[in-house]
């Protein structure tokens, strides 16, 4: 029999795969296809029969095979062993049993995630159409619908049951746990395992979107369920599986962070997606983790819970798979590879011109396009053609490496159809942007720092961000895979591959300032891929055949970000006459306000402060130029006032104090009693475990206080009776100003005799 | 990790580190003077990471002169319609 549906999720068990398909009327079947791993050894050929028998002493192997695939950095075909090994269990052993038998043996495709594995090899894919031949529940043959591809437009997969699992309420006293499904809702202030499993047997969710589940929620309900002797019906298997938790939770370090990433809790043939344990679904929602799980062959909780490095390389693992290349074995702990991100982006080798401070008018911003990623396509940079060893043409700039004319690398090969489908998807963003416009009336623009359509655009709207999410989503992939070039740990890492990229980066910037120069345009910025340029006066269609020819002579898309009506670029905090990158705020001609690096984007100002920024900057989106600009001061300060009174009046609530900070280290190993510190141990006094990489979020009570119990008070545990340091909270009002009025002469110092500052000091 | 040549900026530091003893032997009052010095060379780290010539003091030297030069340039033509005011006054 043939059914057809959509594959919805699959993992192994014992020697099958099974797999959940949703059928077209909306069934969800399970299905078991027989399914045993295979790896592959080179080597003398007596050492690779010892192997194979030693693993079918053990009952590990099930039988083998010779045959010929491609070597991955030569592209040569060699002769390998392929080995059947019994089941997924025993597969996952793999790199503990083989590492002895390194000297005599090479090994390649020996620690592929298994799911991956089955959806390379049938080239389906999550959430794809798929044909099956089935009997009973046995799969016969799999294969995608002829009409389906990871390419095209997607649509979501309909009638998935949601259900929503989270605790209500702000502090820790007064929380409760809520379920909802359906419009339907339980709200438990002590939690009763009983009724969440009577709740899930009577919904029986498809999808499981909870906040926090990974890191508490479900530990949580676990540890009830052994208590009061309940067993919730999480997973959808007949048989109950034991509970594999995988990985174990970890802090890691990336962009000069430290973040904490809890253990994963997957469900079988049910999805639990943590909003608060994805980042992924952080950046781009449901709609990002459906893309990059269809891109990348990773079954959905998966994907939602890993990074989209670990996707693009899965793209790149899928790519080797479909063109007989073996994959080279990659050693080290998994987590490591995170470091890589801060190796790279922290030192990525791009240009940066300081800007020079100043507000100016009649100024402009280009970028190019995706950069690296498209460098590596149109250069054909990859791991194994840099340095290639057959040609010899040293087109890199500056370092002269040689580029191999005679293969197509598979970095290249797999980047090429994402960066056409991100152009694409950016496409439909904007048309649906202008066609939104239209629909509400060009003259009344929407809040200058983006704002919600209504009526008939909300429908534009709601495409338009499903665009947006998944352009988004493969904009991180994009971002990583040029990290992942550069580390040498990487399954597909070779610095050379990087430093090749930055190369013709910077000769790309170097060009584009060039000819901006040329044209008359003065160069006040530029970071690595974007220029801020200057002429007095110049025309929109000039700045249009500026972007043409740049991006002619560089072959990458240079376009146009947007005319600011005025832009302010700001010193760096430590030293007012020091330029410092990224660090600026603009007016573009259609309203709307861009910043960076200002208090307002910061997770550590308070959302008060925030919020006074915030509204300093919308009475600056009506400055049409130096002179309107110029003219709001008065305004501004008087918001500096309004705020500094409902500080100095003790009317500021706590919530709106908060100062939410991640921690690098254990609590206990901090040596400096910082205030985040303190806040930490005060957690942990109590009870409450923090991690290194998670976040506290804090009121200052007395900064200087020599009781350090008084100093802060970390969040669950303010509570009503708790004053705050009302000088702390003026000093960042004024410099959330200063950051604003400081190209107008008003410095913090000013800043603060407006405000009486001095009197506030002596309350 | 990997690197073969640290980047420019990172020498530049070095390189500012490796002044802290002169400094420390300065005079409160010209303590500041230098590290000015040090701040207009940052000013075209960018072209010190594209030359990344063998010795980077020439490239601290040459940015610091260039930043002087400016100043003259500047002084002199302000120094000029000074006088030329006065001239006519």
């Amino acid at each position: 029999m043939q059914i057809r549906g959509r594959l919805f999720d699959l993992y192994p068990l014992e020697s099958s795969m099974i797999l959940w398909i949703k059928e077209e009327d909306g069934r969800l079947r399970r299905l078991e296809d027989p399914f045993r791993p295979r790896f592959y050894a080179q080597g003398k050929k007596s050492d690779l029969l010892d192997l194979f028998r030693s693993l079918q002493r053990g009952q590990r192997a099930a039988g083998y095979q010779w045959t010929r695939k491609k070597e991955f950095w030569s592209g040569e075909e060699v002769e390998v062993i392929e080995i059947e090994v019994v089941d997924s269990e025993h597969y996952a052993q793999l790199s503990r049993i083989l590492p002895s038998w390194e000297e005599k043996i090479t090994f390649y495709n020996c620690d592929i995630p298994l799911p991956q594995t089955y959806l390379y090899e049938k080239k389906i894919f999550p959430t794809g159409r798929c044909l099956v031949e089935v009997e009973g529940n046995r799969i016969f043959e799999i294969h995608p619908d002829p009409s389906e591809s990871v390419w095209i437009e997607d649509e979501a997969i309909p009638d998935l049951r949601v259900m929503e699992l989270r605790m209500d309420g702000d502090s820790i006293r007064k929380k409760s746990l809520l379920l909802e499904c359906e419009g339907y809702r339980v709200e438990m202030e002590t939690i009763d395992v009983g009724e969440v499993e009577k709740f899930l047997r009577r919904f029986d969710p498809d999808v499981i979107l909870s906040d926090d589940g990974d890191a508490s929620l479900l530990p949580l309900l676990f540890s009830g369920e052994k208590r009061w002797k309940v067993s919730i019906p999480w997973d959808r298997e007949p048989y109950p599986v034991k509970r594999q938790i995988h990985p174990k939770g970890f802090s890691y370090f990336s962009y000069g962070r430290t973040y904490y990433r809890a253990p994963a809790h997957l469900f079988l043939g049910r999805w639990h997606i943590d909003r608060r344990n994805s980042f992924i679904y952080g950046e781009s929602g449901m709609e990002g983790v459906i893309e990059l799980a269809r891109l990348a062959k990773i079954p959905v909780q998966r994907m939602a819970r890993t990074s989209p490095g670990t996707a693009i390389t899965s793209m790149q693992l899928d790519r080797a798979f479909q063109e007989d290349i073996l994959i080279p074995w990659r050693k080290g702990e998994p987590e490591r590879f995170k470091t890589a991100w801060d190796l790279l982006v922290g030192d990525k080798g791009g240009l940066v011109f300081q800007p020079k401070l100043g507000i100016f008018e009649d100024v402009a911003e280009i970028d190019f396009a995706s950069m690296y990623p498209t460098m590596m396509a149109i250069h054909n940079i990859s791991p194994e053609t840099v340095l290639c060893g057959c040609c010899e043409n040293h087109s890199v700039p500056e370092v002269g490496y040689t580029i191999c004319e005679k293969r197509e690398g598979i970095v290249p090969k797999t980047l090429r159809p994402i960066l056409t489908r991100r152009t694409w998807l950016k496409k439909m963003v904007k048309e649906l942007e202008s066609r939104r416009w239209n629909v509400e009336g060009g003259n009344s623009p929407p809040s200058p720092l983006g704002g919600e359509g209504k009526g008939e655009g909300a429908d534009c709207e709601k495409r338009r961000e499903t665009y947006n999410r998944k352009q988004t989503a493969l904009k991180w992939m994009l971002v990583t895979c040029f990290g992942y070039l550069g580390y040498r740990n990487a399954r597909f890492g070779r610095i050379e591959a990087h430093e090749a990229v930055t190369a013709f980066g910077r000769e790309s910037l170097l060009q584009a300032k060039e000819i901006c120069e040329e044209e008359g345009f003065e160069l006040l910025h530029a970071i690595t891929d974007s220029l801020w340029i200057r002429k007095k006066g110049f025309r929109g269609e000039e700045i249009l055949e500026l972007c043409q020819k740049i991006s002619e002579t560089t072959g990458i898309t240079m376009s146009l970000e947007g005319i600011y009506r005025w832009i302010a670029f700001l010193p760096s905090k430590g030293n007012p006459e020091s330029p410092v990158a990224n660090r600026y705020f603009g007016l573009f001609q259609n309203g709307k306000i861009k910043a960076r690096g200002l208090a307002f984007r910061r997770g550590d100002t308070p959302p008060l402060i925030q919020e006074a920024q915030l509204r300093m900057l919308e009475i600056l989106a009506e400055a049409k130029d130096m002179d309107d600009y110029r003219a709001k001061i008065p305004k501004i300060l008087d918001l500096l006032l309004e705020y500094s009174l409902m500080l100095k009046d003790g009317q500021a609530k706590n919530e709106d104090l908060a100062i939410g900070k991640r921690i690098s280290q254990e609590p206990s190993a901090y040596k400096m009693d910082s205030l985040t510190a303190l806040a930490a141990q005060e957690l942990e006094d109590v009870g409450i475990p923090i991690h290194p990489g998670e976040k506290v979020r804090y009121v200052i009570k007395d900064a200087e206080s020599k009781d350090k119990a008084e100093r802060v008070r970390p969040f669950p545990l303010v509570g009503p009776d708790d004053t705050y340091d009302v000088k702390k909270y003026l000093e960042m009002l004024v410099k959330a100003t200063e950051e604003i009025l400081i190209h107008l002469g008003y410095n913090a110092k000013r800043l603060k005799e407006v405000i009486d500052f001095s009197h506030a000091e002596e309350d | 990790m990997g690197r073969t040549v640290l980047p420019f900026s990172r020498v530049l530091e070095q390189e500012v580190q490796e002044w802290r003893k002169f400094r420390r032997g300065l005079r409160k009052e010209d303590q500041q003077f230098l590290d000015r010095l040090f701040e207009e060379a940052r000013l075209h780290v960018q072209a010190g990471v594209y030359a990344s010539r063998p010795w980077p003091f020439e490239t601290i030297l040459i940015s610091i002169l260039l930043e002087h030069e400016k100043a003259l340039v500047d002084l002199r033509s302000k120094l000029k319609s000074i006088e030329e005011k006065e001239q006519k006054g």
